[in-house]
């Protein structure tokens, strides 16, 4: 009842509201009206439909109030979109109001026209649009600067034909004022952004040396926004020469101590792109500059995106961070993200000069309850010494004083950070007698019931693989029974055949080594006899699943029956494992990311490829999801007929696969297509391991469903088949082409699948270089197919028009066109027809242009002589990439 | 680039929404779908809404985009990747739509990281000045026209625009509602809700060049915008949450006075000085110059050793001068006590060479402003590989902790025990307890003293086990100053008005597991100390003003100088 009550009252109220509205906003009293607007547009936020009261409204716009006017600009900004023949009414006033004596209401009316973004209305801009540009206040001219950018973004025709973005450019060099300057710029570099492709983009935007010294001059003189505009633009200068680059380090340098982070991060691109390009100058003052973000001042995002940039510099200079290592020290309030990147600085900036301080502070977070924190600094301890030699015994030290019994999580850190360690230096610990002691006197415990040792079940199969190695290596005085417990214990899901692969091929290790001690003692018929032969028995005979263990186990015994052969191959000398690489990534992609200083690829660690010849459009590193992809059906599987003859191709330097994505696994390469007559196609890749211990093994390839078709005609065979931490391999797969792989729509991108123990599967994808796209064989289409497919319903066209840049005349024009090749070397436009227009002078070509595996473009060039452009119109079921792909082919013969 | 802008109330409906940009082509959703977005992970992450303080992750990027400010986003292959930046106000949110693809295409500076920082140390401070001082939601009905027009002004096509109140306010003026709007009319007689229909700034048509005669109201204006900066410092440093310099007030405040040139209505004289107007008249000429410093430190409780320290100071200067002055201020020391140091726009560079030189000239804007921000790290903890003994920190902390074993307590509650359990368990089983003592001693000379020391214990563990939220009593003994418990924050609270020089001050406290039967297995872990303090008169870092001439004053002015040291976050960790 109360609910029906209400309803009535509130739609009642509505229809009476508006009716109120109306007649107030026909009120002649500006007070009235300003209430009657308020209310309107109160009501509107709220998300009710006032859109009714449009005429009404713009009515009120003849007022000479400007509180009133602004309120009438908000409601047509709104509506605008939704009553297009409405918002035409509201033109005039618009238009009138741009040549009002008031520089607020001009400014006002031309932000508003620009900002309803309709053609209709966009054109009726251009005269007063044309004017504010050459206001004399500054204040109107900004704001039109700002509303160049916005008609561009609708419609950017109407900015070019009506010549605002020359005008713009024109206001770089001829406009006094400091504020007009860096909105133009701000205009500039976001049409820049929007134009296709990179050199339409330098055409719009380019910063040459005279500008650079106004928008130097002009950086005093800015707020913080502008300012960030104007660095970013000093940015893409590239300096000449030595002076030149100290003339935009003295200008600036001082911003590098602004307050604002973005003016910050902005000036820190600046300097550090100075430096690199003149390698007389240094930028001494980025670092500390970068170092001043990490403060609990900043915002906690800041503060991330200044560690992120701190590590990409620690990288590549590991020298230059080492005094600053307590900024890295955790603030108790530090969000756990924060933490963890300040952990991650530390071990970047741990030298033999500082370790003495760095590694208490990481013992006192290894106290912390944030268990993922604690585990983290215990990693931190070990690969600090991995990292630096001298620090080294210190770290076994402290790695004991971090194990606790009632902290299985960390001891569980410790035992893997404590068997890297002495994995790292070989003999050094070989007595290490108390830190062993002391791991495995907290990783047993006594069984109540029969009173016998067992140990203590860790989940982390690293860390049960690092415990059992430990035990083979020292032998520590409970070694025996501990292995004993778990070798001899029969249940299917305990014991022996419980553990994972990995861990029971540590098992048979020690037991090995445990009887080859005691046989070396003289106690040949020992219980480790026994044990070992249980533990062999086991791995024969119940290891199923991993032949690896079965073949380690048949292996051992072979060589224990024939008698010294056990000693000869676990006690030989082994080479010490290599120190990771403290660098993550290249060199080259370090340098990209500080070179974008700030910006979110160099934060998330994106690698952002821009080819000549390709349009940034996407990253590397970023491919499809699992379920895209179909890893099971892994190359053990797929058919190897044996190529014919090996393929003698390098490795392209395309990034795949970072380090940091790839858990230590780096992959450069990409798809490649041999020389000549052969052009069979292959996967060439370099792999490096740069910390995935013990080692990197049993890898296979998948290739996603891909525009060419590509699927692996061979196993994937990595010389050698285990690579160590610290080893590189080039791997050449060979891939061969099917239909029933072929998916048009994938564009350039080939997903691509690498599984390998123990990494599991891998995902990354490789962009196909756009001459290897096109298809020239087999491309060609009689005249009659070819008109049906063109008229086909539902095959949209796309249209464009590109500048000649290289030719003169139509006939050269034409000739180029027809010399085009594809990546086989055969003729790439399939000409089906062609003639004449304009009298001669332009040409019309239809023609077909092979795609991938199958599909077909069907294209159309028209070459006006008079115009210097050549229209190119699209058809076909082919992905917009490789469209983008023929374009760019067509525009640079051009 | 900020795609959309929104301010959201604690119920996740849209109060205020613009849309600065439309949306890329093949981008994801509608204009409102960072709504939808942020308001599901509000729901899934905490049913109380914004407010209440918790922290939690985002999607995309799940390490940038988490914490109170966080962002979410999906990202596809070739899809646009979109980041929600959202900032909490009390009980309203500021949603910013950011286009991450696009300014990671363009190689833009502007990261969603920085749109957050220019929500909350920019967006939010302004909106709350033209709120009158308070952000709800009312006050953001009452005044959502005048937020329009300042969303118009601050972030034109998506980008930061105009930001500094002075700039805005001729543009914007206040409602008449606010304090703002009265303090403007009752200067300037100008305000929006003046009956008057007259257009402000419409006396003065632009003629060519802009050569105008007197600005409408010029010195006026300045000082109307001097008093307005410092209205906002004062409800910017009331509200402030987080402990932080003013700086994000003085980001907007170092450039306050006059930063625009082009804004119509205050266009300044033709001296070539954006900042000031010749025209600025006073009838008390009076310069204040304050050091400010504030230190960020983590000590270690054994002894009081600092294991990270970082000094963070200003040098804030209040001027009332009339005309053109220049002032030559003499810095002592600051080669040795400072390891960097900014300055404001008004000096001038060109006769300060390098950072070291200790003299500085510049022409004063008008009003308030931050005339340096400098720096000093390492202050307290030797440098890495040299041999030299650490200056001490100011006060000396011990801060001890250790568990015990023990029965009830007999001991006679003093003046200054505070229970949390009202009733004393005669016969309960031994608890295990934790036992803190602290000891504060004050390291300063004769002459000075440390004030308002506030020592704070949070009982607050990251992982919300069981055992962290267990109830808690304390029994707490300071030998001055007050301590309690408090209950609800589970925080033990010791302050101090005042610690004369080398006077000592100690606290033990017993902290135990209140009530339950399962009470003598739970100890709670020792908690960290923060800790704050102010000590006049007092520069750490030893930088001093030596001297401060006034060139070209019509009158001698009245200078006044002072330093002043407070802390900004200095936690002591506990020894065992």
């Amino acid at each position: 009842m109360k609910r029906r009550v209400l309803h009535f009252f509130s739609s009642h109220s509505k229809r009476s509201e508006v009716h109120e509205i109306r007649e107030d906003l026909r009120s002649t009293s500006n007070t009235v009206k300003k209430y009657a607007l308020r209310q309107t547009i109160a009501s509107m936020t709220v998300g009710k439909d006032m859109s009714g009261l449009f005429s009404d409204v713009v009515n009120c716009m003849q007022s000479n109030n400007l509180e009133v006017k602004k309120l009438v600009y908000l409601y047509v900004n709104q509506y605008a979109k939704t009553q297009p023949d409405l918002a035409i009414l509201a033109v005039n006033t618009f238009v009138k109001d741009a040549s009002d004596y008031n520089p607020l209401i001009r400014a006002l009316a031309v932000r508003t026209m620009s900002g309803i973004r309709l053609e209709r209305v966009l054109e009726y801009l251009a005269p007063p649009l044309r004017a504010a540009l050459r206001d004399a206040d500054p204040y109107v001219r900004k704001v039109a600067c700002l509303a160049v950018a916005k008609v561009y973004e609708s419609s950017p025709r109407l900015a070019r034909e009506g010549g605002f973005v020359q005008t713009l450019q024109a206001m770089l060099t001829e406009d006094g004022n400091p504020m007009v300057l860096s909105n133009a710029v701000a205009a500039l570099s976001s049409i820049a952004r929007r134009a296709g492709t990179s050199a339409e983009s330098q055409q719009v935007f380019r910063v040459d040396r005279s500008l650079l010294s106004r928008l130097l001059i002009a950086l005093n003189e800015c707020n913080e926004w502008g300012q960030v505009v104007l660095l970013e633009a000093v940015a893409r200068y590239v300096p000449g020469d030595a002076r030149e680059a100290q003339v935009i380090l003295e200008r600036v340098l001082p911003r590098l101590q602004h307050a604002n982070s973005a003016v910050v991060l902005a000036a820190a691109r600046v300097v550090r792109n100075v430096a690199a390009s003149s390698p007389a100058v240094s930028s001494p003052k980025v670092l500390p500059a970068v170092l001043s973000l990490v403060s609990t001042r900043q915002p906690p995002e800041v503060v991330y995106v200044a560690l992120r940039t701190l590590n990409a510099m620690a990288q590549l200079d590991r020298g230059s961070l080492p005094g600053h290592f307590r900024a890295f020290f955790c603030d108790f309030d530090d969000p756990p993200y924060l933490k963890q990147e300040k952990l991650e600085m530390l071990v970047l900036v741990a030298a033999a000069e500082n370790y003495e301080r760095v590694l208490p502070e990481l013992m006192a977070y290894a106290n912390e309850v944030d268990v993922e924190l604690a585990c983290t600094a215990v990693r931190a301890i070990g690969r600090i010494g991995l990292l630096v030699e001298a620090a080294a015994d210190a770290c076994m030290e402290a790695l004991a004083g971090t194990v606790r019994q009632s902290a299985p999580h960390l001891t569980q850190a410790a035992l893997v950070a404590v068997q890297e360690l002495m994995r790292r230096y070989p003999g050094r610990y070989a007595t290490a007698a108390a830190v062993v002691q002391r791991l495995v006197a907290v990783s047993r415990s006594v069984d109540a019931d029969t009173g016998q040792l067992e140990l203590v079940p860790y989940e982390d199969v690293a860390a049960r693989a690092a415990l059992f190695w430990l035990l083979g290596e020292c032998a520590p005085a409970d070694a025996l029974p501990l292995l004993r417990s778990v070798v001899s214990a029969g249940v299917d899901d305990e014991g022996f055949l419980g553990e994972a692969p990995a861990v029971q091929l540590q098992i048979l290790t020690a037991a090995a080594k445990l009887w080859l001690r005691d046989a070396k003692a003289g106690q040949a018929a020992s219980p480790s006899g026994e044990l070992l032969r249980q533990a062999l028995a086991s791995a024969v005979s119940g290891a199923e699943e991993s032949l690896d263990v079965r073949d380690r186990a048949l292996l051992y015994r072979r060589l224990w029956e024939e008698g010294s052969g056990l000693e000869a191959v676990l006690a030989a000398e082994r080479p010490a494992v290599r120190a990771p690489e403290a660098l993550w990534e290249s060199e080259e992609v370090l340098r990209r990311w500080l070179s974008e200083i700030g910006s979110v690829a160099s934060v998330i660690g994106l690698v952002w490829v821009q080819s000549a010849d390709s349009p940034p459009d996407r990253f590397v590193g970023e491919a499809g999801s699992a379920e895209e992809l179909e890893p099971e059906r892994g190359a053990e599987s797929a058919p190897a007929p044996t190529p014919s003859g090996a393929m003698t191709v390098s490795p392209p330097s395309r990034s795949l696969l970072s380090a940091d994505r790839g858990r230590g696994l780096r992959i450069t390469g990409g798809v490649v297509q041999d020389a000549p007559p052969k052009r069979r196609w292959a996967l060439a890749m370099t792999l490096e391991n740069l910390n995935v211990l013990p080692g990197a093994s049993g890898f296979a390839v998948q290739l996603n469903r891909n525009v060419l078709g590509l699927v692996p005609a061979a196993p994937m065979q990595v010389r050698p088949p285990l690579l160590q931490a610290g080893d590189s391999a080039t791997v050449v797969v060979p891939l061969e082409q099917r239909a029933e792989h072929a998916d048009d729509a994938k564009g350039r991108v080939l997903q691509i699948a690498i599984k390998c123990s123990p990494l599991g599967v891998l995902y990354f994808a490789d962009t196909v270089p756009p001459t290897l796209i096109f298809r020239g064989a087999s491309g060609a289409m009689d005249r009659g197919r070819f008109l049906q497919e063109w008229n086909r319903g539902g095959a949209e066209e796309l249209r464009q028009r590109l500048p000649w840049r290289r030719v003169s005349s139509v006939e050269d024009a034409r000739s180029r066109l027809l010399g085009l090749r594809a990546g086989d070397e055969a003729v790439l436009l399939h000409v089906v027809a062609e003639r004449r227009l304009d009298g001669g002078r332009a040409v019309q070509l239809f023609a077909v242009v092979g795609v991938g595996m199958q599909a077909v473009l069907l294209v159309e060039l028209v070459l006006r002589g008079e115009e210097r452009v050549c229209e190119v119109g699209m058809r076909g079921r082919v992905s917009d990439a490789c469209r983008r792909a023929f374009l760019e082919s067509v525009g640079d013969c051009l | 680039m900020i795609q959309s802008l929104f301010v959201l109330n604690g119920n996740g409906e849209v109060l205020i929404e613009r849309q600065c940009q439309p949306p890329a082509a093949g981008a994801i959703g509608s204009e409102r779908t960072a709504c939808r977005v942020y308001w599901e992970q509000v729901v899934a992450a905490s049913p109380r809404g914004p407010g209440d303080g918790s922290s939690r992750g985002g999607g995309c990027g799940d390490l940038l985009w988490y914490g109170k400010a966080g962002s979410v986003g999906d990202q596809g292959v070739g899809a646009p990747a979109r980041a929600v930046c959202y900032v909490w106000a009390q009980r309203l949110t500021f949603l910013a739509d950011v286009d991450a693809a696009m300014s990671a295409t363009s190689r833009s500076v502007m990261t969603p990281a920085l749109v957050l920082d220019f929500l909350e140390n920019t967006l939010v401070p302004l909106v709350r000045t033209y709120c009158g001082g308070q952000l709800t939601e009312d006050a953001l009905r009452e005044n959502f026209v005048v937020i329009y027009e300042l969303l118009e002004e601050v972030l034109d096509n998506g980008f930061p625009s105009t930001t500094e109140l002075s700039a805005l306010l001729p543009l914007v003026p206040p409602s008449s509602a606010t304090v703002l709007g009265r303090m403007m009319e009752a200067v300037t007689g100008a305000c929006r809700d003046s009956s008057s229909s007259s257009v402000p700034g419409g006396a003065h048509r632009p003629s060519n060049g802009g050569v105008t005669g007197r600005p409408p109201h010029g010195p006026s204006a300045g000082t109307f915008a001097s008093a307005a900066e410092s209205l906002m410092a004062a409800w910017q440093g009331s509200t402030a949450t987080r402990p932080h310099l003013p700086s994000s007030s003085s980001s907007i405040a170092a450039d306050a006075v006059g930063a625009h040139t082009a804004s119509p209505l205050q266009r300044r004289g033709s001296a070539g000085l954006p900042w000031r107007s010749p025209g600025t008249r006073h009838p008390h000429q009076e310069i204040f110059i304050d050091l400010v410093e504030r230190i960020e430190a983590i000590l270690s409780g054994g002894h009081g050793e600092v294991i990270r320290g970082t000094v963070h100071g200003t040098i804030e200067c209040q001027t009332q001068l009339s005309g053109m002055p220049e002032l030559v201020l003499r810095l002592r020391d600051t080669e040795q006590a400072v390891d960097d140091m900014a300055f404001h726009r008004c000096v001038r560079l060109d006769a300060v060479p390098d950072c070291d030189a200790s003299t500085v000239t510049f022409v004063p804007p008008d009003g308030a402003f931050t005339l340096a921000s400098y720096t000093r790290h390492n202050l307290w903890t030797p440098p890495v590989n040299a041999s030299g003994t650490a200056r001490p920190f100011p006060l000396r902390v011990t801060y001890r902790v250790s568990t015990a074993t023990e029965s009830p307590p007999a001991e006679p509650p003093s003046a200054t025990t505070s229970n949390a359990s009202a009733v004393p368990r005669r016969h309960a089983p031994p608890t295990r307890s934790l036992l803190l003592h602290i000891t504060l001693h004050a390291l300063v000379a004769g002459d000075q003293q440390v004030e308002d020391v506030i020592a704070r214990l949070p009982f607050t563990t990251t992982n919300a086990s069981s055992r962290a939220s267990a109830p808690l009593e304390c029994r707490v003994r300071a030998s001055s100053g007050i301590a309690a418990w408090d209950p609800l924050a589970r925080a033990l609270r010791w302050s101090l008005p005042r610690l004369a020089s080398h006077t000592s001050a100690t606290l033990t406290a017993t902290v135990s597991p209140a009530g339950s039967i399962d009470a003598a297995a739970s100890v709670p872990t020792a908690p960290i100390l923060q800790l704050s303090f102010r000590i006049p008169r007092l520069s750490v870092c030893g930088l001093g003003i030596e001297r401060l001439q006034v060139l070209r004053a019509t009158h001698p002015p009245y200078k006044g100088m002072r330093c002043v040291t407070h802390t900004a976050n200095v936690e002591v960790r506990p020894a065992r």
